[in-house]
């Protein structure tokens, strides 16, 4: 054996069953993009009118105001949270940062119900204010205002997940320096601190202006028609299925924008890596007066986006239990929405395994296409990978069509990113001298995947799952989309309850949703090194 | 007047005990190197002195100013100092010219430009405006970042292990800069660090710190010739110590007898003692009756280091030969000392090795 080039792995084969697997997801992901270059080659004139209509125009001015409220208002949320939990002495911190993360585990349309029963025309709210006060009509909260809200409200996690991982990050001697060059602490925030977020800021905007384009459930219950809602009502209409993609063309052209502003950004990335990173814990600030207001903008914070929510889940329960409303409840959901969790979660991780070990440790030609296309997920909004997957599956593999298997494939489409971003990660952080070592004692390939890589990549794996196993409970277009005829999942059970307005048989799914998120949640918050301290 | 004056100052972070009874004096044009292993306390000095952290007792006067007290405590920006940190600290979104201006917020802009241009001659990097920290070398960018607090003419100079980042080709060079730069501006400064030899050759004054105590603060010479105990003995010499009695006015130890110093002032006229054997007090020389045999002769260019053992004890002594010596590895040798000098003594130290 030539023992200069024994620690280039890039010289030795790829085990062709992770090849085969990195190829196979590289075709499902692409998938989607071939089925619009599909439709844009069949474009008709009439077809070319409708992109340029006003209903189009309309959408898409929609989308983007609500993308900008979202994106502000989870700012504004995120920022101050993102501070106070990794600067200040906030007594009982850890269990602070627990309960504004928690918000993630609620979907948004269980988030839009809600909200709408409360502060709704006939809502809680209401009702209590008629007794009271004898006001008979609040302001409509449906439409932009209250997709903003309840969205921000269940986003902002996002953006405080980044933004305090960077500011713990944050070179503490950089402040310093300004604080001895003259300049008060206020004014070292504005000039030296916030600059040094810029890039972190921007990446948590864009997961949040991406989750708000492609998000479903909370802009149809508040009937604020973006992207999603209309082509999703397009494709059930059935009279013409053409206009739902036109539109799903302008939606991904509209996302990849989004995504290249970010890259832009991007680019000033490496003027923030220079030195050797941290050396020194900043000293807690003691709150002191400010103890009070903050303790207040938390638990507005909790109150709005958790507490509410989940107490008002109970109400609706206790309350139809009370009136004997019969209270649809059934296992299957249950069974379903745990079978397709976990047997997706399952299957993306192990694929991100695979591809992770070919894209990290083996230069093949394609690698960097692989790369970039493996993050069209991110991109592509749920709605779009459904009916491309629909369009697919019906037209080239009608065995598998209606079946959960193609269910499953639209999942791996969405969520293998995340999987794929976690597993990595940790991959890079591995010596690969120590699996040399490991052959050098001679074990075969796949044993020293077994004993070396798959323990050391233990939290990556781990924290891979839990995210898919949580997004895939909370999806709900793709599921109400490609779930065969009368596959209930708790996601579809809440969404068809709800939209009747049964809200105590909603309920149940609801909670059940909530408590099963709540595990990996869990999980991701005790994994996730940004959080701990 | 003295610029800087701490006295009798107290800082304890729980139970332990950072600084305890620290008091230094800095004159203008002073550089004092404060030197101490990791955790003794030199770090949280100078950030006391910079108002990051506030004193339990005693007193920090700048110009004759309180600035730090149990009841006072200057904010870090109204204190006028400048400091230079181990990571250097340029701002990344900044480039040069923009660092060092941050500093000066009193000057008109003419003023600024030409402030830049004379700090950056004197770090000797002309013409570096442009540049950003992140295009900069470790060496440039710490001298931007000095040329950065040197710019507001600070009344004392602050710097936290300056060389610690920078490989050893650098330190040696950027060493030499630094103290003729500091020369050149006739700033005072106070340096903190851990490597003695840094402290040697930079500084006026050294103080010892060890356990948040100022255990010896006088004239570098002075300190490595009379070290007053056996913590700054150990701290600031390449030494071995071993174990002896006095008597009589000589030190008997298994190397012999020979005349000795006590430098502590604590040392009976007979008791047991801890000898300070340097680096190079005594030559190996061959003989086939030897109490010793050579364990290893390291070349280095212009001498060798050869290292001696006993064949009863296990300490190891350190020789420098020159390059036409004739002992190999296993070589029998004895030790004999170099001059008549006296060994210093030290009170008996139990966690020597012997």
């Amino acid at each position: 054996m030539n023992f200069f080039s024994a620690n280039k792995s890039a010289y030795r084969m790829p085990p062709s069953l992770f090849v085969f697997i990195t190829l196979f997801v590289a075709f499902i992901m692409v998938i989607p993009l071939l089925y619009l270059l599909l439709r844009i080659i069949q474009l008709s004139l009439d077809d070319l009118l409708v992109l340029v209509s006003n209903r189009a125009f309309q959408t898409l001015t929609r989308s983007l105001i609500l993308m900008i409220c979202v994106t502000t208002l989870s700012s504004i949320i995120a920022i101050p949270l993102a501070w106070i939990t990794a600067r200040t002495h906030l007594p009982f911190r850890k269990i602070w940062i627990i309960l504004v993360m928690l918000p993630l585990v609620i979907p948004s349309y269980v988030g839009a119900y809600l909200f709408l029963s409360v502060f709704g025309p006939t809502g809680l709210f209401q009702k209590g204010l008629e007794v009271l006060f004898e006001i008979q009509r609040l302001p409509d909260i449906r439409g932009l205002f209250g997709a903003t809200i309840v969205l921000s409200l269940l986003s902002y996690p996002y953006l405080f997940i980044t933004l305090r991982g960077a500011i713990s990050g944050l070179d503490i001697s950089m402040e310093e320096s300004s604080r001895i060059l003259g300049h008060n602490r206020f004014w070292t925030f504005i000039k030296v601190t916030l600059p040094q977020l810029r890039f972190p800021f921007v990446s948590g905007a864009l997961l949040i202006s991406l989750y708000t384009l492609s998000d479903f459930g909370a802009v149809s219950i508040f009937n604020y028609n973006t992207f999603s809602w209309t082509i999703y009502q397009q494709y059930n209409s059935l009279v013409d299925r053409s206009m739902s993609a036109l539109f799903s063309i302008i939606f991904v052209l509209l996302a990849f924008l989004i995504v290249l502003i970010e890259f832009k950004t991007r680019g000033f990335q490496k003027y923030y890596r220079i030195g050797s990173g941290i050396s020194r814990k900043p000293k807690p600030i003691s709150l002191g007066f400010w103890k009070f207001p903050v303790y207040l903008f938390l638990s507005v914070v909790i109150g709005f986006s958790l507490i509410l929510p989940i107490s008002m889940l109970f109400v609706w329960l206790f309350k139809g239990m009370y009136f004997g409303d019969s209270i649809v409840f059934s296992w299957s959901p249950i069974f379903n929405s745990i079978f397709v969790s976990v047997s997706s979660a399952l299957l993306i991780v192990f694929f991100s395994f695979a591809a992770s070990i070919i894209l990290v440790r083996y230069s093949l030609t394609g690698n960097r296409f692989f790369e970039s296309i493996s993050y069209l997920g991110f991109v592509l909004p749920g709605v779009v990978v459904a009916i491309s997957v629909v369009y697919f599956a019906a037209n080239y593999i009608g065995i598998l069509y209606q079946t959960t298997v193609v269910l499953i494939l639209a999942y791996v489409i969405l969520f293998f990113p995340v999987a794929l971003g976690a597993i990595r990660s940790v991959l890079l952080q591995i010596n690969p001298r120590l699996e040399d070592a490991a052959h050098g004692m001679s074990h075969n390939y796949f044993s020293v995947l077994f004993r070396i890589n798959v323990p050391l990549m233990k939290p990556g794996l781990i924290m891979g799952f839990a995210m898919v196993f949580l997004l895939v409970m909370k999806e709900l277009p793709v599921t109400l989309i490609l779930g065969p005829l009368g596959f209930k999942t708790l996601a579809t059970e809440v969404w068809s309850f709800s939209s009747e307005a049964f809200f105590a048989s909603a309920a149940v799914p609801a909670l059940i949703i909530i408590l099963i998120c709540s595990l990996p949640m869990l999980v991701i918050i005790i994994w996730d090194k940004r959080i701990g301290d | 007047m003295s610029l800087l004056k701490c006295s009798s100052v107290f800082k304890a972070f729980g139970n332990i005990e950072a600084l305890c009874d620290v008091s230094i004096d800095v004159n203008p044009g002073d550089i004092l190197a404060i030197v101490g292993e990791s955790g003794c306390g030199k770090t949280t000095l100078l950030r006391a002195i910079a108002g990051f952290e506030t004193i339990d007792n005693g007193e920090i006067n700048i110009k004759g100013q309180t600035v730090s007290s149990d009841q006072i405590h200057v904010l870090p920006e109204n204190r006028n100092l400048g400091m230079v940190f181990q990571e250097y600290s340029l701002f990344p979104h900044m480039n040069v010219e923009s660092n060092i201006i941050f500093g000066l917020r009193s000057y008109d802009s003419i003023e600024k430009k030409n402030r830049v241009k004379e700090v950056l001659d004197l770090v000797r990097l002309p013409g570096y405006e442009n540049r950003y920290p992140h295009e900069l070398s470790g060496g440039q960018q710490q001298r931007i970042a000095l040329a950065r607090s040197l710019a507001p003419n600070p009344t004392l100079m602050l710097l936290d292990e300056p060389f610690s980042n920078l490989d050893s080709v650098n330190r040696v060079d950027m060493l030499n800069d630094l103290q003729s730069i500091i020369r050149d501006s006739q700033m005072a400064t106070i340096l903190v660090t851990h490597d003695k030899e840094e402290a040697f050759s930079v500084a006026d004054n050294l103080a010892v710190m060890v356990d948040g105590k100022i255990n010896q603060y006088d004239k570098p010479n002075e300190i490595y010739f009379y070290p007053k105990n056996y913590k700054v003995a150990k701290l600031v010499s390449n030494a071995e110590f071993i174990s002896g009695n006095v008597n009589n006015g000589v030190v008997d130890c298994f190397l012999g007898s020979f005349p000795y110093f006590d430098s502590t002032g604590q040392i009976d006229s007979k008791s047991e003692v801890t000898v300070m054997i340097r680096f190079g007090d005594f030559r190996a020389v061959y003989d086939p009756n030897g109490n010793f045999f050579v364990t290893s002769i390291e070349f280095k260019g212009s001498n060798y280091i050869v290292t001696v053992k006993s064949f009863k004890g296990a300490t190891y002594i350190k020789s420098v030969e020159s390059l036409d010596t004739n002992l190999a590895i296993n070589s029998k040798v004895n030790l004999v000392p170099v001059n008549s000098d006296p060994l210093l003594v030290f009170p008996k130290i139990s966690e020597e090795n012997d």
